[in-house]
């Protein structure tokens, strides 16, 4: 593509007469060349001295404005002069005055960073392209680098990994986060104007000056905020929201239909979906979830171990925790045989502050005391592989076979982590849990198993072993939905 | 003077007033008023006559002279040529009841007792052409022997609540444990009668209780092998089978009651069912065709299981070392558990008795029961567990049962009749008890096939000679499971404890009386010396 086609297209960009798929296109440009990136700051910056020497409108940080032109007037007659003047020197001292004031708006901070992971991409009011600390760095006026602690003007964030993660915190004390593969823009003029393009975001927003609530605008729904706390997850059709405190209003986009929705309740505004709320059940604590329990010594009995919130299927699922204050295990009661073949099936999803390298690890343990506070001896662990969907949720399975070695012991089965991000932070979610056994039993003497009371006592070909369930749906509590 | 007028507003308040008073009485009385939903206000609405005596007479066929012989061959139980010289079988098969109340209704003398009037003249009629000589008959509760050899069951049909005395509720005790058999037909499936049947004999019984009978139970496959039945009316949730429960004394039935309706059906006489339902009574009933199939396999199994009534309902005689504390001697110990664990009764001792004369162990013929759920059975290396039908572990009595093996005893479990809901449960609670072990055929030369007789064949009884002997070849086939390398578990899917009783037990599948005392003493044998 030619040099000044480029340039068009980033002149259409700062003109606000783009297409949806023209911006992506130019974003992933920009992305790649870093020749490409150096024209659109010199144009970007010729734009801004060209628009604040015109007094055109201000360049939003939500919307690129339409360019204005000024009008410059014809040569007047000798008589007018002194009249023209005095009315230019009056437009000279307007023109200073509001330059003044839109400087010191402009420089504004209006939020400080407080936490950012993986690659990130930030573009500030100006066009200023800001990419995390991993990628070749161009100063702004802000900062010199996306880092803790930076203060932001209103700008776009957009998380470009799986692993992405940034928070940020307004200065009345509101805090916003984007988490994977998000495009948030937002400003805050007297009124926080936000708009999640993708991805997934959590909120949690203190109340809102009288007439001023934040604003939210998704492909799909726009929200009004007053004061709360909540989720949200928008994609091109259709925008889910969550709400854990206070009440959201949100309109769809489609036809515009409203609902208000109040903590503990989720919506999804999509074309055709009826936006009824739905409610969610509370979080259940360990003590709360029969049959599964924490074995990690810092664990907390009170601590939550299920909730519908990042549902797979509309109910509960296991919460999980890179922290060493969590270990799910279960005594399954199954006493091992040699020959035995464990299977597992289950679904999960890397949440919050997971990494690309981080994995699930199934593990299974015998005690030395047949007792899950015994000593532990893990004889197979099965890992989930990294994340290949990491906005949805994932399949995983694995097996591994018994020796002697663990035959006539306890079965337990701990659901664990793998670190491979070096943080040990990352948020994980696992449901639908399912644990078999097939037995395969040693050639030698017919097996009371195989024998027939009726027809034909034994049986010249056994049937295949066929597998148990140990865990699974409502069996040992295998979906996490048990009462 | 009060005004006319005035009292008109206090005649219309007191008429609301009754009128509300009435109807929340109704309301709330609803139930007894009307009765639950086709039960009945009482059992007095199913007191209705289903038919007129016929008053007809059956044949002997018996002449003078003649001798008597009215039992044919049953099923699985050929009976050999010295069979006939055992002494003449009672005239009577199953004795119809005089019991409760009567009243004349519509000129017509109605009896609790005898609301199917000519139910036992069909049953005996089927029961002839099967070549079962016997003669239907009645009898009042006073003038009854109570004696099993002259009477070998009895029929208690009726519609409303059954009661008796503590003298005849005794006798009947006595009767029943003595080898009798009593049959309750809750003629029309009146609730109220079906419900009372089965509490009066579950107190009479406590050491028993009622249980389900099996698809495999010999009842329904006696004559005929009845996998389904069909039914007059009710019956829906039984899925087409059919339905009794059982008291089980021993092996055999001591009381049987079915909650459907039988009498009718085997007399034809089905009518007074549309009558019932036009009460808004719903009646339960076998069909016709059903109750007579059933009525075809009644008649042999009181005869078959009779005679293993009269067999294990004899007195356990033991010597003065049996009255003793064991000490040193050979205790032959019985697990008890929620299935029916007494088998057998009588059968132990039968079996120590011969091991007593072929071995030189000292034996005490007395058999111990032992409670798993509190008993201690370190005193006891040997200890058996037999059943009938389904039984469920607890916790406790699993561990009672590992610690027994772990602690070197050996655990023998048999299948009593060979049924299959026995085996099933074994199986199952086993795998409970015992997780990671896996029973294994014991092979022909496993040495507890030598440890006092050299077992090499063995005989089946004709039941299983017949489905599965050719596929046994005679071979004997015990179960086992080793503990530190010796054999402590073992399991018998088929019987050997009938066999080690002096009396055949109809379709039975186990092994005959020699090869099952053979295996047992070899058992006992092999627990002693390992």
């Amino acid at each position: 593509m030619s040099h000044s086609n480029l340039e068009q297209r980033i002149g259409a960009w700062l003109d606000g007469r783009i297409s949806e798929a023209e911006s992506e296109t130019l974003q992933q440009e920009l992305r790649e060349s870093t020749e490409s990136r150096a024209t659109f700051n010199k144009l970007a910056q010729l734009d801004a001295v060209i628009r604040e020497v015109a007094d055109t409108e201000s360049v939003g940080a939500i919307s690129q404005a339409s360019g204005a032109s000024v009008s410059i007037g014809k040569p007047s007659t000798a008589r007018y002069f002194k009249t023209s003047l005095a009315l230019a020197l009056g437009v000279i001292v307007a023109l200073s005055v509001t330059l003044y004031i839109r400087h010191v708006n402009s420089n504004r901070s209006i939020a400080r960073v407080n936490g950012l992971n993986g690659s990130l991409i930030w573009i500030g009011n100006g066009g200023q392209i800001v990419q995390d600390s991993d990628s070749p760095q161009t100063a702004t006026r802000w900062s010199n680098v996306l880092s803790k602690e930076a203060e932001l003007p209103g700008g776009t964030i957009e998380g470009t990994a799986p692993e992405s993660w940034f928070e940020l915190e307004f200065h009345d004390g509101s805090t916003a986060m984007i988490f994977g593969d998000s495009i948030l823009t937002f400003s805050d003029q007297g009124q926080k104007e936000l708009r999640l393009k993708q991805g997934r975001f959590s909120a949690n927003v203190v109340p809102q000056p009288e007439g001023e609530p934040m604003l939210i605008h998704t492909p799909a729904a726009d929200l009004t905020v007053v004061g709360t706390q909540f989720d949200l997850e928008a994609g091109p059709d259709s925008t889910r929201l969550y709400v854990r405190e206070g009440k959201v209003q949100i309109g769809r986009m489609s036809d515009g239909k409203t609902v208000a929705v109040s903590a503990g309740y989720r919506v999804v505004a999509a074309p055709g979906s009826d936006m009824t709320p739905q409610f969610v059940a509370p979080d259940r604590t360990w003590a709360q979830t029969p049959v599964w329990e924490n074995i990690s010594l810092a664990g907390d009995s009170n601590s939550i171990a299920t909730q519908e919130t990042r549902d797979y299927d509309g109910t509960r699922n296991l919460l999980l925790s890179e922290t060493p204050t969590r270990l799910p295990a279960q005594d399954t009661g199954y006493t091992i045989r040699s020959g035995d073949k464990f299977e597992i099936r289950y679904v999960w999803l890397g949440d919050k502050w997971w990494t690309a390298q981080d994995q699930l690890a199934i593990k299974l343990f015998t005690t030395d005391n047949d007792l899950i506070s015994g000593t532990r001896t893990t004889f197979a662990t099965m890992l989930s592989g990294t994340s290949t969907t990491p906005t949805a949720y994932e399949a995983g399975a694995g097996s591994a076979t018994t020796t002697a070695t663990e035959a006539k012991k306890r079965l337990f089965i701990a659901i664990d982590t793998h670190d491979g991000g070096g943080e040990l932070v990352g948020v994980a979610h696992l449901d639908n849990f399912e644990l078999q056994v097939t037995h395969f039993p040693e050639p030698g003497l017919p097996r009371l198993d195989d024998f027939q009371l009726q027809g034909t006592p034994f049986p010249d070909s056994t049937p295949l072993p066929t597998a148990e369930i140990i865990i699974g749906k409502s069996v040992r509590n295998g979906d996490f939905n048990g009462n | 003077m009060t005004h006319p007028s005035r009292s008109y507003p206090n005649l219309f308040s007191y008429f609301l007033l009754t009128a509300t008073f009435l109807t929340v009485a109704l309301v709330a009385f609803e139930p007894v008023a009307f009765g639950q939903a086709g039960k009945g206000a009482s059992s007095d609405d199913w007191f209705i006559k289903s038919a007129k005596d016929r008053n007809e007479k059956l044949q002997t066929g018996i002449k003078g002279g003649e001798k008597r012989d009215i039992i044919p061959s049953l099923p699985g139980m050929p009976i050999p040529q010295s069979e006939r010289l055992k002494p003449p079988s009672p005239d009577y098969l199953l004795g119809k009841v005089k019991w409760g109340s009567g009243a004349i209704i519509g000129k017509e003398l109605t009896e609790d007792w005898n609301l199917a009037p000519n139910d036992m003249l069909e049953f005996h009629r089927r029961a002839r052409s099967e070549g079962f000589k016997y003669m239907p008959t009645q009898t009042s509760l006073a003038e009854f022997s109570y004696d099993p050899a002259l009477m070998p069951a009895i029929l208690l049909g009726g519609v409303r609540e059954v009661k008796f005395t503590p003298t005849v509720i005794n006798k009947l005790r006595q009767y029943v444990l003595d080898g009798g058999m009593i049959v309750c037909d809750s003629v029309y499936g009146s609730p109220w009668f079906y419900e009372s049947s089965l509490k009066v004999f579950d107190d009479m019984f406590p050491e028993s209780r009622f249980r389900v009978l099996p698809p495999d139970h010999p009842l329904y496959h006696i004559a005929t092998d009845i996998e389904e039945v069909t039914y007059r009316s009710g019956g829906e949730g039984e899925k087409g089978k059919p339905f009794f429960e059982g008291l089980y004394i021993g092996s055999r039935i001591g009381v049987l009651v079915s909650k459907y309706g039988l009498g009718c059906g085997m007399a034809g006489e089905m009518k007074v069912f549309d009558q019932l339902e036009k009460k808004g009574l719903n009646p339960k009933a076998y069909s016709e065709q059903s109750a007579r199939q059933i009525g075809e396999n009644l008649a042999p199994y009181i005869v078959g299981y009779g005679r293993v009534g009269e067999a294990e309902g004899k007195a356990e005689l033991f010597g003065a070392i049996d009255q003793n504390a064991p000490t040193s001697e050979f205790v032959f110990a019985q697990a008890k558990h929620n299935g029916h664990w007494n088998t057998h009764p009588g059968a132990a001792r039968q079996l120590l008795t011969r091991l007593e004369k072929d071995s030189a162990i000292p034996v005490n013929l007395r058999r111990v029961s032992v409670d798993l759920e509190r008993d201690d059975t370190s005193a006891y290396p040997f200890l058996l567990f037999t059943g009938l039908d389904d039984f469920v572990l607890t916790p406790r009595q699993i561990q009672t049962l590992r610690r027994h093996v772990n602690q070197g005893g050996t655990l023998v479990i048999n299948n009593g009749l060979g049924l299959a809901k026995f085996h099933q449960a074994a199986v199952r609670e086993m795998r409970r008890v015992f997780p990671a072990d896996e029973f294994r055929l014991l092979p022909q030369t496993h040495e507890i096939f030598r440890s006092l007789h050299t077992i090499t064949r063995v005989k089946y009884t004709p039941t299983l000679m017949k489905d599965q002997g050719d596929k046994l070849q005679g071979r004997p086939v015990l179960f086992g499971v080793e503990v530190a390398g010796k054999l402590r578990v073992i399991y018998s899917p088929y019987d050997l404890e009938g066999g080690w009783n002096e009396v055949r037990y109809p379709l039975s599948r186990g092994y005959q009386s020699e090869s099952a005392k053979q295996l047992g003493s070899n058992i006992i044998m092999y627990a002693m010396t390992h």
